[in-house]
């Protein structure tokens, strides 16, 4: 089972919920179980939050995931400042985006911050997906959906 | 912070406030505001948050409920959560909520509680039971 695709939404609060719900049947599609789709849609709520929150002057984000049968991997870029949590420790966290990022390193087994010298940030999240559930065939094929 | 070994608030009258649907960048602000609305609105001693049909919080969600808490704690007022949902009580595990707020397991035990704090106060016993509902994200 390969899927991949991706979603542009405006930088506007209302579209992470818009993105949970797009990103939720694909995955449920996809035959991914609750517990993942579940901490899969927690950490995207998280990094979009903070795409909508620090990416000014980006008119908009992007959204791409890409799932095999051994791990789900999500990108989330905009063009706006550079943000990087890299570097920030995990017991000291106040801001907000500090407690997200707290989240998404929770939730998923990479979590990394890339792209600032290209002109973009893209948090790039990465969860392995569970060897004694591998994910079904559900009821497509292979599904291919771009939506940008 | 307030936790479960101190008592700060003479806690005689509660307001039970429901949380509906998700809560998130879009809606979280409009939850702290019905929240404290509601506490300006009842005049309540202590409030107790039903997240019982939430079904989706994040970190925006810790960050309104926060902020409600401290200024309901500022203006003398106690607040409680009770009865997470699934969803969030995952985020108040891996954000450590519980160590900022008391959390029941059923909003009729946070009642309780108001109810036994209000007679260690000489107040008047019952705990007014009144509700509000969030017009959330359904």
């Amino acid at each position: 089972m390969d899927m991949r695709f991706s979603i542009t939404l405006p930088r506007e609060a209302y579209t992470v919920a818009v993105m949970r719900e797009f990103l939720g049947e694909a995955l449920r599609t996809g035959g991914l179980c609750d517990e993942c789709v579940f901490k899969i849609l927690l950490a995207a709520s998280e990094a979009c939050t903070n795409a909508v929150d620090h990416g000014a002057p980006a008119p908009d984000y992007e959204v791409v995931a890409r799932v095999d049968e051994h791990s789900c991997v999500l990108e989330i870029a905009h063009k706006g400042q550079e943000f990087t949590g890299a570097g920030v420790p995990l017991p000291e966290l106040e801001a907000e985006s500090g407690r997200g990022i707290l989240l998404m390193r929770q939730l998923m087994e990479d979590v990394a911050f890339t792209g600032a010298e290209e002109g973009n940030t893209i948090v790039r999240l990465c969860k392995r997906l569970h060897e004694n559930e591998p994910p079904e065939n559900g009821r497509g094929t292979s599904p291919t959906v771009v939506l940008c | 912070m307030s936790g479960r070994d101190g008592e700060r608030f003479r806690c005689g009258e509660a307001v039970v406030v429901p949380v509906h649907g998700e809560i998130d960048i879009a809606t979280a602000d409009d939850m702290r505001d019905r929240l404290l609305g509601e506490a300006a609105r009842t005049d309540c001693a202590c409030m107790v948050v039903d997240l019982s049909r939430v079904e989706f919080f994040d970190a925006s969600g810790r960050r309104a409920l926060m902020a409600a808490y401290q200024r309901l704690t500022r203006d003398g007022r106690h607040m409680v959560l009770a009865e997470p949902a699934p969803a969030v009580s995952r985020v108040i595990d891996v954000l450590g909520l519980s160590g900022s707020f008391e959390v029941y397991p059923l909003v009729e035990m946070a009642l309780a509680h108001t109810r036994a704090s209000a007679r260690q106060a000489g107040a008047p016993g019952a705990a007014e039971h009144r509700t509000g509902r969030f017009p959330g994200m359904e």
